[in-house]
């Protein structure tokens, strides 16, 4: 009971605690605490210990300082709690040596075990033999040799003498020789735990002794006699299963157990395992044969343990068995770490399976051994697959042909020399492809450094090898191209410092790739810093300087110095590459020699500029305008002559050119410069124009314009060119030339017709005189005295000739304006009029006027004098024109056409018109300021002389219109 | 009569002028010398003339020739001037000048302007 007691602290703690507390309760002192404090100090250890003690010491200092500090009541319960600590602290230091130097040495004695696994005589030594009671020294044998079989570390209970001589109660335990990887509990034996020998051995004494060496040896053993009856086990393993001989030999049937009964050991065996173990033993106690089995055995602490049991037959000297000795070993720990190790291995099996890679291994030899479950998934190989019919390695399944060769030297060299394997090839696919692998193998060497067995990993790096590759041929691809490309290319570092010319650039520098004592970046700046301008080198740099530390993009164009010492213009180009954060990687540049660029722009812009002053400095007004005649340009001149741009007319709703058209062109000139300038547009044609311009300032001027097609090699209009001439000085000129013309035409009309009157006033002034003078000879001569009648006659005579001879004048004079029809000819009349509208052009544009004509198709050509009929078209447009002088403009219609058996011609004005139609005919009748009157007089005339009529009408609402006929038929008048 | 008849010299290359001018003046009482032209005149002399009467317009030396190369010789010689020309005469006119007579002339106007003349010349004399 006290051992019991003694065996598990917590109930004797609990006791205590309940003894004490029921002390203090009927007592009435707190003295009774002292018993569960006793047994805390008894069982406490480590933390639990110095826990104690630090409360104790709490306690009794807390104790102190209320004593001291707080009088009355409160001083005496802190008197009284002071000496209860004080007393259990003198318990605690009573109990304390002997718990601490038994742990001490007990520790001491495991790790002696631990150290020295054959050494378990040495681990008795350690105490002292003569210190431990006789009677428990073989238990304390038998416990370690047990351990030491089983693994299993056991607890003994034995008698220690102490310096006094008195035996004590003590433990120890033994741990077997090694650690074990699995839990597995001690085997507790105590001095107080029922066991029993026999009370007669039998005939089993030779079997009991030969139990006892082998407990001995191996900590446990028993003896059974003939019938399987237990004379001797071992106490440690009657206690171990709680079960002394009496228990285990019950029978509990009718029957023996040798006869098929039921006894009591089998009660402490695995349901599982008990009819086995019983069968047989039945059979080896029948036939003698050794007992060999392995089943689980009930512990007292009522688990299961495998035990490995055997037992060997005694016999006399007549063969027959006297009895059996055997032993038991627990296995459980074997048991266990088996499992554990199969678990583990599993575990691996499943690890390596697992993994993403392809695992093998061979033998020494090089023949395979193993093949995970992923090499074999992917490449659709098994172990038959890569083995050849002797067993050795074929990779002719596994691997492309090209490889076979090479991997089969690799890997016989690698089997020879036990080199690491390491090749890459393209490996078979389960999907029949083949993939870049990469395999490595070593092997693993025994400590004589001979191979036991190659492992091998393949790994997959197809994607990595085509990556690879694909990366070289981008790269190469890319060298190729920066090399190149026709531009240098350049980068620089953050601070500008430049790492990276390319080839073009290096050979234009002449960078000398040899000198390799300056690092690449020094060569380049130093080669970079001479090559600049040194016209352009500040300004480069300061550039360059404000790039790096704002980060703004770099334009700039400077003259580099080729090696060959030629400075050539360089347009410079670069960026920032930048992270994301926005820091400042790199900067990549790129230089593009634009030296003969510029020099062609150069020489173009030159040759464009001499062409545009040229153009700019002709004094004439220049334009350029689209092949649908759209304005496309216009020389400064005439930008500055028409006072606004190309587009500035542009409008909703009609061209560019409308526009342009109706805001220069006079509105009188429009319909004409439309007509012949669309006309011009529609068939390609040169356009020639006289019209009048509308300058900046409003005034019109009279400009002479031409344009023609520039056409390409295939003839298409590109562009139409035109030049516009300002002539209104010239047409000016012309006018006042024209009218000095008319003036002096005029006076030479009235001069010639003064002239005419002159000389036929002459002409009848002669005889007149005559007549006269003789008249008044004649007066004399009859009114003289006498009258001189023969003279008188005389005189008569020569008055009647000289009168006679003034009539004849008057008649010469009719005569002259008498016209004759020998200079008639069929003519084509509208010819005529054309003619004649020609010739007084010059005459409407300067009067601004217009003049239009209008012929009938199909009309006859007729006989008549051409200079005459123009005379009188020409007297009938003038008369027209003049009479619409007033308005400053107008449009004078002449219009012929068939009427009847003759061909009308009408000349219609916008005039005043004419208040007497037909005595505008009488000579000398004139409505003008100056003229002779005579025009109408002798057209009339000539019309008539042609056999047709002229007269005047007037219109509606306003002018007049001449009309004359000619006869159709040539009916030529031979009356006049 | 005779004796004392004043010597009028014409020239006209008018035939029918000159017939009827010298019958004006033969009516008048004048002896009349007729030439066709001034070179006729100048070839017959001036000698023996009481006056000149000239039309202008002629062929070879004109009336105002004639004059101005009568005036030379003889100075105090009256030359009377006759044009058919208007405009001519409205020149001479305008200068005032009395010596001069536009064709048809008034025969009267004439005869008085001669005798004025004369007179003056003889009293001149």
């Amino acid at each position: 009971m006290i051992a019991a007691l003694h065996r598990t602290p917590p109930a004797m703690i609990f006791v205590m605690l309940a003894l004490g507390l029921a002390a203090c309760w009927s007592a009435g002192t707190p003295i009774g605490i002292l018993a569960p404090l006793g047994a805390l100090f008894l069982y406490a250890r480590g933390y639990w210990l110095l826990s104690l003690w630090g409360g104790l010491l709490v306690a009794l200092a807390g104790a102190v300082l209320a004593a001291m500090l707080y009088p009355g009541a409160i001083r005496d319960a802190s008197r009284s709690l002071a000496a209860l600590a004080t007393v259990a602290g003198c318990i605690g230091l009573l109990l304390a040596p002997y718990p601490l130097r038994r742990s001490s040495r007990l520790a001491a004695m495991g790790r002696q075990a631990a150290g020295q696994p054959d050494g378990l005589a040495g681990d008795m030594d350690s105490v002292p033999e003569g210190a431990v009671h006789p009677d428990d020294r073989p238990a304390i044998a038998h416990a370690a040799a047990y351990a030491f079989w089983t693994g299993v570390p056991q607890v003994t209970s034995y008698r220690l003498r102490e310096p006094d001589g008195s035996y004590r109660w003590t433990e120890l335990r033994a741990e077997p020789g090694y650690g074990v990887s699995v839990d597995v509990d001690a085997m507790v034996s105590r001095p107080d735990d029922r066991w029993t020998v026999a009370e007669s051995l039998g005939e089993t004494v030779q079997a009991v002794q030969a139990a006892k060496v082998i407990e001995s040896l191996h900590g446990k053993a028993w003896a059974f006699d003939a019938i399987g009856k237990f004379t001797y086990v071992t106490p440690a393993a009657q206690i171990a299963i709680d079960m002394a001989l009496e228990d285990l030999n019950r029978r509990l049937g009718e029957r023996e157990f040798i006869d098929g009964g039921e006894v009591g050991w089998m009660r402490g065996v695995h349901p599982d395992d008990v009819d086995g173990a019983a069968a047989t033993l039945r059979h080896c106690l029948k036939t003698g044969e050794p007992w060999n089995i392995e089943y689980r055995m009930l512990r007292a602490t009522g688990h299961y343990v495998w035990h490995r049991i055997s037992a060997r037959p005694t016999r006399d000297g007549e063969g027959r068995i006297t009895g059996w000795f055997g032993t038991s070993i627990d296995i459980d720990v074997y048991k266990k770490t088996e499992a554990a190790l199969r678990e583990r291995e599993k575990h691996l099996e499943q690890l390596i399976d697992t993994v993403p890679a392809m695992i093998w291994s061979m033998s020494a030899e090089g023949r395979p051994i193993y093949l995970n479950r992923r090499i074999m998934e992917v490449t659709g190989a098994t172990l038959d697959t890569v083995k050849a019919s002797d067993g050795s390695l074929s990779l002719k399944k596994m691997i492309h042909p090209n490889f076979w060769e090479l991997a089969e030297k690799t890997f016989a060299r690698s089997v020879a020399t036990g080199a690491p394997y390491d090749i890459k090839y393209l490996q078979h696919r389960a999907g029949g492809t083949y993939r870049w692998t990469q395999t490595r193998a070593e092997p693993l060497c025994d400590e004589a450094g001979k191979i036991i067995r190659w492992y091998g990993v393949s790994v997959d790096i197809h994607d990595l090898i085509t990556t690879q590759t694909e990366l070289n041929l981008r790269k190469q691809e890319l060298t190729r191209l920066i090399d190149l490309v026709p531009s240098f290319l350049w980068r620089l570092t953050p601070t500008g410092a430049p790492n990276f010319f390319n080839r073009r650039f290096i050979d234009f520098l002449g960078i000398d790739d040899g000198d390799l004592e300056q690092s690449r970046t020094e060569r380049y700046a130093a080669a970079l810093k001479v090559a600049i301008h040194p016209d352009d080198a500040s300004r480069v740099w300061a550039e360059i300087k404000d790039c790096l530390s704002s980060g703004r993009p770099y334009a700039m164009r400077y003259r580099l110095r080729r090696h060959d010492g030629v400075y050539r213009w360089m347009d410079g180009r670069a960026e920032p590459l930048l992270d994301d954060d926005g820091g400042i990687i790199q900067w990549y540049g790129l230089s593009h020699d634009i030296d003969d660029q510029l020099r062609v722009e150069e020489a173009l812009r030159e040759s464009e500029q001499s062409l545009r002053q040229l153009v700019e400095t002709l004094p004439a007004l220049i334009y350029c305008a689209a092949p649908n005649g759209e304005p496309i340009y216009r020389s400064e001149k005439l930008g500055e002559f028409l006072g606004f741009g190309l587009g500035d007319k542009d409008a909703e709703g009609r061209t560019r050119l409308t526009g342009t058209l109706e805001a220069i062109i006079h509105p009188d000139d429009l319909p004409d410069v439309k007509e012949r300038y669309g006309h011009s547009l529609a068939t390609g044609a040169p356009y020639a124009m006289k019209h009048r311009l509308r300058r900046a300032d409003g005034e019109y001027r009279w400009v002479e314009t031409r344009t023609a097609a520039m056409k390409n090699a295939e003839g298409e209009i590109v562009q139409w060119n035109g030049i516009c001439f300002e002539i209104e000085d010239q047409v000016r000129a012309q006018e006042a030339l024209t009218l000095t013309q008319e003036r002096l035409a005029r006076a030479a009309q009235a001069a010639s017709l003064a002239e005419l009157s002159a000389s036929i006033a002459h002409e009848v002034n002669q005889p007149l005189a005559a007549v006269v003078a003789n008249s008044h000879a004649c007066q004399r001569w009859l009114t003289s005295d006498p009258p001189n009648l023969e003279r008188a006659q005389k005189t008569i005579e020569r008055i009647i000739r000289d009168a006679n001879s003034a009539a004849d004048v008057v008649g010469r004079v009719r005569a002259l304006f008498r016209q004759t029809d020998q200079a008639r000819n069929l003519c084509p009349l509208d010819a005529i009029l054309h003619e004649a509208r020609d010739l007084m052009m010059e005459e409407a544009v300067r009067r601004r006027m217009r003049i239009e004509v209008e012929v009938e198709a199909g009309l006859p050509s007729l006989e008549l004098d051409r200079i005459q009929i123009q005379q009188v078209l020409v007297n009938l447009i003038r008369n027209g024109l003049e009479a619409m002088e007033p308005a400053r403009r107008g449009v004078l219609r002449v219009r012929t056409l068939r009427a009847g058996e003759f061909v009308r011609t009408e000349v219609r004005d916008t005039g005043a018109g004419i208040g007497a139609p037909d005595k505008v005919f009488e000579p000398f009748f004139s409505t003008k300021s100056h003229g002779m009157g005579m025009g109408l007089a002798i057209s009339r005339t000539i019309i008539e002389s042609h056999g047709g009529r002229l007269w005047a009408e007037d219109n509606q609402p306003s002018g007049a219109t001449f009309i004359f006929t000619l006869p159709a038929e040539a009916k030529a008048d031979h009356d006049r | 009569m005779t004796k004392n008849k004043y010597v009028v010299a014409v020239v006209d290359d008018d035939p029918r002028l000159l017939e009827s001018l010298e019958e004006l003046l033969e009516s008048a009482g004048y002896a009349v010398r007729s030439f066709s032209s001034a070179a006729a005149l100048t070839r017959a002399g001036l000698s023996g003339l009481d006056l000149l009467i000239t039309d202008v317009g002629m062929p070879g030396l004109n009336g105002f020739e004639l004059r101005d190369l009568v005036n030379q010789e003889r100075p105090e010689l009256p030359v009377f001037l006759i044009t058919g020309r208007h405009e001519i005469a409205e020149q001479i006119r305008a200068r005032a000048v009395e010596s001069f007579f536009c064709k048809p002339f008034d025969g009267q106007a004439l005869l008085a302007a001669i005798a004025r003349a004369l007179t003056q010349q003889g009293r001149g004399r």
